[in-house]
């Protein structure tokens, strides 16, 4: 009894005591209380997830959709990650260094090895080496692969180019120093190349299998992660299994992955899904926006009827935008009209009534969550006076003389819907807008054409870095040579940029990135929509699960509770 | 017989040789870059190149059409630009799922409406006579999405008995079924019951069916042995129809229950400008057509022996 007394009196202490450190914030107070107490995962089962678009090969040098890179993500891996806090972190290399930002020499982890499989003698997965690396970053690089992602090395790679363009063998920038040890030497310093070798485009793949498999290749994939692929039925479903070999140890020094595998349906409808959820047929599920409201509070807790469950948000690294074609008269020539139009739109009124209060408005490029993102950057606030104000200046005053522009939006309710409020906020500053919907590919070709004056885009990321996002401004990538598709071109924000992406220290880098954002912001090539926030909802019994504005699903760090 | 085989085997050929020649200058005739949707924004203009080479998008299109009519002669229509899988497994595996689906919708379409068709004849009832043909022109009415909604909302999530969504190829794969089979089944079910009741009706008042009263003969026995053979042919007639309209369109069901079928695959390939499925879509499923109208055609004179000696089978 004494005994049973004295716990308690030491529990209720510890808990007075974390929580006079920390009353100030109930989030810490009620981690620190976790931390305390951590319950050890527990291997076994299998946990339900589901995709929402087709899964379609498994070849990374080909993949670009989500759906196939998070499935792809268990089974393939990189020589570096990206971990929850969006930092980058050592996977099948070890180490690395870099003298001088120029020459990048990696470490590989000895005696990881590969999917056990038929391609290999006695089907038994050999260890990868650093040959491997060099070869599958050449197959990258390779256009007989029909590659999209040869834009990872292609100006930055010594060598690359040619190789791209069939004139050079081999890649002069790859070196196998010896067998764990790979180097890469770069035309010129570029600190990003850290963050794109996270990138599943550059996942080590096995020549064995890329032989053997052939055509086949990316319905058979034999990668080095933490589950291999059981069955894979298009379009129906997916089963990985635990990789029994897997090398990666967790804090408590206990083999992951801890489930015995995962279980992912195709489900094409948000609401279906969130519907298979509610049913208890699914360990996780978005949560659709109609629906948004009544489940998660305005200070982002789940409500009452949904308490059980467990609720997960990020910034996606996400920025939606509308494009200004800067070659295109009025709106090329004439800043101070593309600056009215940003000041005329209420972008706090459409993630209000549109989105559901699921984004936060866009201020300039880069989202929230990357570490150059500015939060003091003001953007356009909503202010029809100062609309009113620019279009004087514009020399339209309110809005006389100006044409009507047509704005090209893909197909889709939210899309068409927040259209049709800008149209209607524009036709306030006396701006007028004609709408044309297409389908998003069409969308691109239009952009690519400059056969519309507006059009709506969103750019997600892939890795965390300042610099995809601002390779869409450069002068040099007009389409089709790139993705510029407002043809923005200012000469001192491609210097920003170059410094940025040169620089090895990391305020210099945010320095430069906040300096180039903010010219690019004041000349208003794109209309600045919002940053999305993402979300998603899991059963009370799952644990483990990382959830960061990439929103990519690590299934090695997830266990269930009985 | 064998003239009759030749002649559709002809008419298939001709008319998969022009469907295919129209879907091919359609698919890029539309402003379209399947190299673009493949490689992502993100993809310059060298990468693009090379990827129109690999798929041969960089060759004038009739040497582009000469080359598929040359493959697709030796029954290789190519691979998926997206998926890079055969697209004749791929239409394979998808036609398994929506055959399967069809097979049970139009098994239920059958079972429904011949039964409330006969059920009708047997009572002779007018006030069920009424009923059963208000009702099937307003289940036919009904658009497939809507139905299928509200089923999936009722069956699914109200009543949590079946699945919504997915598909499984074992045998829980069945209950997966049963939502999208019924949907569906409501509007061949409606139409052959409303057909089976009028034919029935008409053929109950002919006089050999008098006749087989005036033998004495049940009613029941009449209508099974007798009069609704008869009444089959139309029903045939409309079940052709109706299996090949399900085994080549049933969109909408397979989009809502995200059944992995054809139909999905031919849409998802439109989005994708994966051309090669998109025309192995549209081949296979005229092919299906014409082989369905052949079998309704072969099937006639089982059920009417006047039409054994038709001038289609000469």
């Amino acid at each position: 009894m004494l005994r049973y007394a004295y716990t308690v009196a030491i529990s209720c202490l510890t808990v007075l005591f974390t929580l006079g450190f920390s009353i100030p914030n109930f989030a810490e107070a009620e981690e620190s209380v976790t931390q305390s107490r951590p319950e050890r995962p527990k291997h076994g089962g299998f946990f339900r997830d589901s995709v929402l678009s087709s899964v379609t090969s498994f070849d990374p040098v080909k993949t670009l959709d989500v759906a196939t890179l998070r499935v792809g993500q268990q089974i393939y891996q990189t020589l570096v990650e990206i971990d929850e806090h969006l930092n980058v972190v050592p996977l099948l290399a070890e180490s690395w260094e870099t003298p001088d930002n120029k020459r990048w020499v990696f470490r590989m982890r000895k005696g990881i090895r590969f999917h056990d499989d038929p391609c290999f003698p006695g089907g038994k997965g050999r260890c990868v080496t650093a040959h491997d690396v060099k070869y599958s970053f050449e197959r990258l690089m390779n256009p007989k692969t029909m590659t999209v992602g040869s834009w990872i090395f292609t100006d930055i790679v010594l060598g690359a180019k040619d190789y791209f363009e069939e004139k050079t063998k081999d890649i002069k920038g790859f070196t196998v120093v010896d067998e764990q040890t790979f180097a890469i030497d770069l035309i010129k310093p570029f600190y990003p190349l850290l963050t794109r070798l996270s990138l599943y485009l550059c996942a080590i793949v096995p020549r064995e299998a890329v032989g053997k498999y052939n055509q086949d290749f990316g319905q058979h994939p034999v990668g080095t992660g933490p589950f291999v692929l059981d069955k894979f039925v298009p379009d129906q479903e997916i089963i990985l299994k635990r990789n029994e070999k897997y090398w990666e140890k967790d804090l408590n020094h206990i083999f992951l992955p801890y489930l015995d595998g995962v279980k992912i349906r195709f489900i094409r409808e948000e609401m279906l899904q969130f519907k298979e959820f509610q049913a208890g047929n699914l360990d996780v599920s978005d949560i659709p926006t109609p629906v948004y409201p009544s489940i998660v509070g305005e200070t982002k807790e789940l409500k009452s009827a949904y308490s059980k469950y467990q609720l997960k948000t990020a910034a996606a690294l996400e920025v939606h935008y509308y494009v200004l074609i800067m070659t295109k008269d009025p709106l090329g020539q004439n800043r101070a009209l593309r600056q009215a139009i940003n000041f005329a739109i209420d972008k706090n009124a459409i993630i209000k009534g549109i989105l559901k209060g699921r984004a936060k408005p866009a201020s300039g490029v880069l989202p929230p969550g990357l570490p150059s993102y500015n939060p003091l950057l003001k953007g356009y606030p909503y202010s029809l006076e100062l609309a009113k104000k620019k279009l004087d200046e514009a020399g339209y005053p309110e809005g006389k003389g100006l044409p009507v522009f047509t704005l090209v939006v893909d197909s889709g309710t939210i899309s068409e819907a927040i259209a049709s409020a800008i149209q209607n906020q524009l036709m306030k500053a006396g701006i007028r807008i004609k709408l044309e919907t297409t389908q998003f590919n069409t969308l691109i070709e239009m952009a690519v054409k400059e056969t519309a004056p507006m059009f709506r885009l969103w750019f997600a990321a892939t890795y965390p870095e300042a610099e995809l996002f601002f390779v869409q401004f450069l002068s040099g990538y007009y389409p089709p040579l790139g993705f510029n598709f407002a043809r923005y071109s200012n000469s001192k924000f491609d210097e920003l940029l170059e410094n940025a992406t040169q620089a090895m220290d990391e305020q210099d880098r945010i320095r430069f990135y906040r300096e180039a954002e903010e010219l690019v912001v004041s000349d208003a090539p794109w209309i600045f929509l919002y940053y999305p926030e993402a979300a998603k909802i899991l059963q009370p019994n799952v644990m483990g699960y990382e959830f960061n504005g990439l929103q990519l699903p690590k299934y090695k760090y997830v266990w269930l509770k009985k | 017989m064998i003239k009759y085989f030749i002649g559709k085997v002809l008419f298939t050929f001709s008319v998969l040789i022009g469907i295919s020649f129209i879907t091919f200058l359609l698919t890029f005739v539309v402003p379209s870059d399947p190299a673009r949707a493949l490689a992502g924004i993100q993809a310059d203009e060298s990468s693009l190149t090379a990827i129109r080479r690999e798929l041969g998008l960089d060759k004038p299109l009739y040497v582009q059409y000469l080359r598929f009519l040359n493959r697709a002669l030796q029954l290789d229509i190519g691979r998926s630009y997206v998926t890079n899988r055969e697209v004749k497994s791929l239409i394979a595996e998808r036609f398994t799922v929506t055959a399967k689906l069809a097979l049970f919708a139009i098994t239920i379409a059958l079972i429904t409406g011949i039964s409330l068709g006969t059920l009708s004849a047997y009572l002779d009832n007018k006030f069920i006579k009424h009923c059963i043909i208000p009702l099937s022109v307003f289940f036919a009415s009904i658009p497939v999405f809507f139905l299928g909604l509200i089923i999936s909302l009722f069956f699914g999530s109200f009543l949590k008995l079946f699945p919504i969504a997915g598909y499984s190829a074992g045998i829980d794969g069945i209950t997966y079924m049963i939502l999208p089979g019924v949907t569906l089944s409501v509007y061949p079910a409606a139409l052959i019951a409303r057909l089976t009741t009028v034919n029935l009706e008409a053929i109950m008042r002919s006089e050999y069916i008098r006749a087989h009263f005036a033998m004495g003969h049940k009613r029941l026995k009449i209508i099974g042995e007798y009069a609704l053979k008869n009444a089959m042919v139309s029903i045939l007639t409309v079940v052709g129809n109706s299996m090949a309209t399900l085994l080549t369109g049933a969109f909408f069901v397979e989009y809502i229950f995200s059944l992995p079928g054809i139909g999905l695959l031919w849409v998802d390939s439109i989005l994708r400008y994966d051309f090669p499925v998109i025309i192995g879509v549209v081949m296979f499923s005229a092919s299906v057509f014409v082989l369905i109208t052949m079998i309704v055609d072969l099937l006639y004179p089982l059920f009417d022996a006047r039409m054994k000696g038709a001038t289609v089978f000469r």
